[in-house]
């Protein structure tokens, strides 16, 4: 009986860790390809292959990118050297 | 009779389970602080072209607009209805203010070319720049209406790259100039693709 008790114990802390690690992955990795997608765009740069994933809106002073990555959104604004006139 | 030894079933597990969350966590948190500090060289390299290619734009348009003031005084000069020598002296003293505006604006721009070899971009952080073009405008000498407005070498590029680098990663502006909305050639600024071989 005890060792069932401790076994559920352990087996529940290691998968919140583990949860808890994988959320702060997944976050991460979102802010990154988000970042790296709306910045190929306002470089015209087609260096990424995860671009694709991002959704990049032109602005007429900026580049604003989203991407969903499992529970992660993320959001990010690039400002362009000059507005468009 | 024989005795069950239970001793160590529940702590290897909980051994090995602790040693491979260790790992991950380790190798996550590697991985988020190489993408950070990759953004963050993206950013900061960003800013400082950025910086340095607004610089440009805004020193070749105040030479235009120098150059733009300087034609309309020299006409205003060389035209017969100017009515009393004391308003052609203003005018006169105007149009060497000008042309000495347009000198100090070419030193600055020549003191921030060497600032930026010497800082090899804006904060000396081991950064590889490109060198910030030589502006080849021509001074003519003075004729009799006096200073002459600077002019630009027929068949010379009017499109400038200012790059920084921190290897992997690349920032770039081209500086140029073009006609905008309302069909005014005025030089601006963009993000560029990075030119990877100086």
């Amino acid at each position: 009986m005890e060792f069932t008790v401790s076994s559920f114990g352990v087996v529940l802390a290691v998968t919140a860790a583990a949860w808890v690690l994988q959320t702060e992955w997944q976050r991460a990795r979102c802010a990154y390809q988000v970042f790296e997608g709306t910045h190929s765009k306002l470089v015209g740069y087609p260096g990424y292959l995860w671009q694709n994933h991002v959704l990049v809106i032109e602005r007429s002073d900026s580049f604003e990118g989203e991407g969903h990555c499992g529970l992660s959104q993320e959001h990010v604004e690039l400002k362009k050297l000059e507005a468009d006139p | 009779m024989r005795v069950r030894r239970e001793a160590g079933v529940l702590i290897l597990p909980l051994g090995v389970a602790l040693v491979l969350l260790g790992l991950m966590a380790l190798g996550t948190l590697g991985f988020m602080r190489n993408w950070r500090k990759l953004m963050e060289t993206q950013l900061r390299l960003d800013r400082c072209v950025g910086e340095v290619a607004l610089d440009l734009r805004n020193v070749q348009n105040s030479l235009e607009a120098a150059n733009l003031r300087m034609k309309v005084l020299r006409a205003s000069i060389a035209a017969a209805t100017v009515p009393s020598p004391p308003v052609a002296a203003a005018l006169k003293r105007a149009l060497e203010l000008q042309a000495l505006l347009e000198n100090l604006t070419l030193k600055k721009w020549e003191l921030r070319r060497i600032k930026w070899l010497v800082l090899r971009g804006c904060d000396s952080n081991r950064d590889l720049p490109r060198p910030l073009p030589n502006l080849p405008w021509i001074h003519d000498p003075p004729d009799p209406i006096g200073a002459r407005p600077l002019r630009w070498p027929l068949g010379v590029q009017k499109e400038y790259y200012v790059q920084l680098s921190h290897s992997p990663r690349h920032a770039a502006a081209s500086v140029s100039k073009e006609r905008n909305a309302v069909e005014i050639l005025k030089w601006s600024a963009r993000w560029a693709p990075p030119r990877i071989a100086f």
